[in-house]
């Protein structure tokens, strides 16, 4: 309990930082910073419709924020959310679009798995480079993440699976009954929404309550000691990225369902991405995750209307993404006595 | 086919140009122990900077200039960030990278009002030796020369002193802090070199053009490790994807989306064979030993 108030208030002063810095930076620019933060807690929380907007905009981030935060407990950087949400997002559109002759009840599921399947084997190929091959994640999911992209491009226009009927880039559009509505009308809260939370919560008692859990960090804290205590580090860098994989396929899925209802080429603004900076800002704690992933929709769905009001490029939110990540990653080793000689560290 | 024959070579070649620029500077950050996922940014940024100025006053040198200027300063940054605050490496590299990506988006709008890239920066801005452009020669002659400078100088001895272990370094009385950065500093300046090859041999800057260029580097450092002959025959065959890519889309009826994957897939087919075939056997050179490693004076 004490871990978490300590990292709630961390993470609060980097949040805080971050802000301060970016408000010092539209000063600089010449722009009025009290006039642009109005403007975008405007944006944010205005009108019911703009809540709404906050709300659902923080459903994704919470996926791929779990997606880079339970690899990284491991100590594995999975920079692959973005690659894997896109093609499990691929993956539900085409199944959705093959099978739908099936009845919903049977469909939504059927979709979920199919997005799920090639998210974690997507992620399961990083698994098994690093643990058996020792190839450094962070290029291995990066090279994933090219791939990806143009994989889906392909098999999207791919003559035989007859998935792009018309000029838009899109799978075609699934059945209603598939589709994730609002648990209440109009407020943003989506079904995802809830499970998203659930879901952290249940990552939450996986990471800190279970065996694999348990395995999982003390690979990730002290390497050797965990080999040594019988754990098999390929078989926890497997598990943990597929597990990875198949968070961020939640997105991809959501994605599908509940926003555009196809598959839609260039659907993501970067979700993969912020995602590292969600986890950060989370401390890789999967409740922490929760708030970071509401601080940054927040940020997300205000820059619109600073866009739109005072002509701040959306841009700008990414710039308070990068100083997050830096302030966290250069904040955890202050506060971390020196790293002794023989920590265990891997080569690039 | 003929001609695809003759072409691929210079295809090749241009495709190793920005490769094997990126993978030296990172060659430098690395062997004094500063993990370099930077590259990436660092390529994107020295490319943005290198259009702009271009196309501000005209002059393709002014424009290298920039770009190289840009990229040791955002280089700096990394170092700083790395080795004075004690970040991660690769979590300070991502996010160089992310900035670099976010920040050229930005400017594109403030500075051209545009949204997916520079206005044309005419042609002949890069130069011409016999088949193959200026930098590209400069990037094969730099081959000896870091060579040289890593092999053959005290600051390149003294640079892999603090890659292998900082605390014998500083016991002989190497300012370790300090010559870690200057590594850093040259990747900048070498990525940006890479950077200015992209966007005048493009003839503009566009969003995200460096498209994986700076991983694939360091890819091709991992294959090569750490070692700057290997590491160049890394550049090449991982060029020869993007070669392929260039001379097939042209005459081949390939789905372009296809061939997109080529320089990616054969990267990490070419990394997973190293291991692979080196199965049982011991490895023939370690990555340097303090690689990522904070280092605080005891």
């Amino acid at each position: 309990m004490r871990e978490s108030l300590r990292s709630a208030g961390h993470a609060l002063q980097v949040a805080a930082l971050a802000l301060i810095l970016f408000a010092g930076a539209l000063l600089a620019a010449g722009e009025s910073p009290l006039h642009l933060l109005l403007a975008l807690l405007r944006g944010a929380f205005g009108s019911r419709a703009d809540l709404a907007r906050t709300l659902a905009g923080a459903t994704p981030l919470i996926f791929t924020g779990l997606a880079v935060a339970i690899p990284f407990r491991a100590g594995l950087f999975n920079i692959g959310a973005e690659g894997q949400m896109i093609l499990a997002a691929f993956g539900a559109g085409a199944v959705g679009a093959w099978c739908t002759g099936l009845p919903p009840v049977l469909l939504l599921p059927a979709c979920a798995a199919a997005a799920l399947a090639v998210g974690s084997l997507w992620a399961g190929i990083a698994g098994f480079l690093r643990g058996r091959l020792g190839i450094h994640e962070v290029i291995a999911t990066i090279l994933l993440n090219f791939l990806a992209v143009h994989l889906a491009a392909y098999l999207l226009r791919a003559e035989g699976l007859h998935l792009l009927l018309g000029q838009e880039p899109k799978s075609p559009a699934l059945p209603d009954g598939v589709r994730l509505g609002e648990i209440v009308p109009g407020s943003g809260v989506g079904t995802a929404l809830v499970g998203a939370v659930l879901l952290a919560a249940a990552a939450e008692f996986l990471l800190f309550r279970t065996r694999p859990g348990l395995a999982l960090r003390a690979l990730g804290g002290n390497p050797r000691a965990a080999e040594a205590a019988g754990i098999s580090p390929p078989r926890v860098i497997l598990l943990s990225l597929v597990l990875g994989g198949a968070l961020a396929a939640l997105a991809g899925l959501q994605q599908v369902l509940a926003v555009h209802g196809s598959y839609l080429e260039g659907f993501s603004p970067g979700f993969g991405f912020t995602g590292i900076a969600v986890a950060l800002l989370g401390a890789n704690r999967p409740l922490g995750v929760v708030f970071a992933a509401f601080f940054f929709a927040v940020l997300r769905s205000g820059a619109f209307a600073m866009d739109a009001l005072a002509g701040v490029p959306r841009e700008g939110m990414r710039l308070v993404e990068v100083m997050v990540i830096l302030l966290v990653a250069a904040e955890r080793l202050r506060s971390r006595p020196a790293p002794s000689g023989d920590e265990p560290e891997e080569g690039t | 086919m003929e001609t695809l024959l003759l072409d691929l070579p210079v295809a090749t070649l241009l495709a190793a140009t920005p490769l094997l620029l990126a993978a030296l500077g990172g060659l430098c950050s690395e062997r004094g122990g500063v993990v370099n996922i930077a590259l990436e940014g660092l390529i994107l940024a020295g490319a943005f900077a290198g259009a702009t100025f271009t196309l501000a006053t005209g002059s393709p040198g002014v424009g290298l200039a920039a770009g190289v200027l840009t990229g040791a300063l955002l280089g700096l940054f990394h170092g700083v960030v790395c080795i004075h605050l004690r970040a991660d490496h690769v979590i300070s590299g991502l996010a160089v990278n992310l900035l670099a990506d976010a920040a050229t988006i930005l400017l594109l709008k403030e500075i051209w009002g545009t949204k997916g890239g520079s206005p044309q920066l005419g042609t002949g801005t890069l130069g011409g030796i016999g088949p193959l452009p200026s930098l590209t020669w400069v990037a094969f002659l730099l081959l000896p020369l870091v060579w040289w400078l890593v092999y053959r100088t005290r600051w390149g001895l003294r640079l892999r002193a603090c890659g292998e272990s900082p605390e014998a370094a500083d016991a002989v009385g190497i300012p370790v802090h300090r010559y870690r950065l200057s590594g850093v500093v040259l990747s900048g300046v070498l990525a940006g070199l890479a950077g200015v090859y992209l966007a005048m041999s493009a003839g503009s800057f566009t969003k995200h053009m460096a498209a994986g260029r700076g991983y694939i580097a360091l890819a091709a450092l991992v294959f090569g490790r750490w070692r700057p002959g290997p590491v160049a025959a890394g550049c090449l065959l991982f060029a020869l994807g993007q070669g392929l890519q260039d001379t097939f889309e042209l005459r081949v009826a390939i789905p372009p989306q296809l061939t997109a994957m080529v320089p990616y897939a054969l990267t990490l087919l070419v990394l997973a064979a190293g291991p692979l075939l080196r199965r049982g056997r011991p490895e023939t050179s370690a990555p340097p030993a303090a690689l990522g490693r904070p280092w605080i004076r005891s």
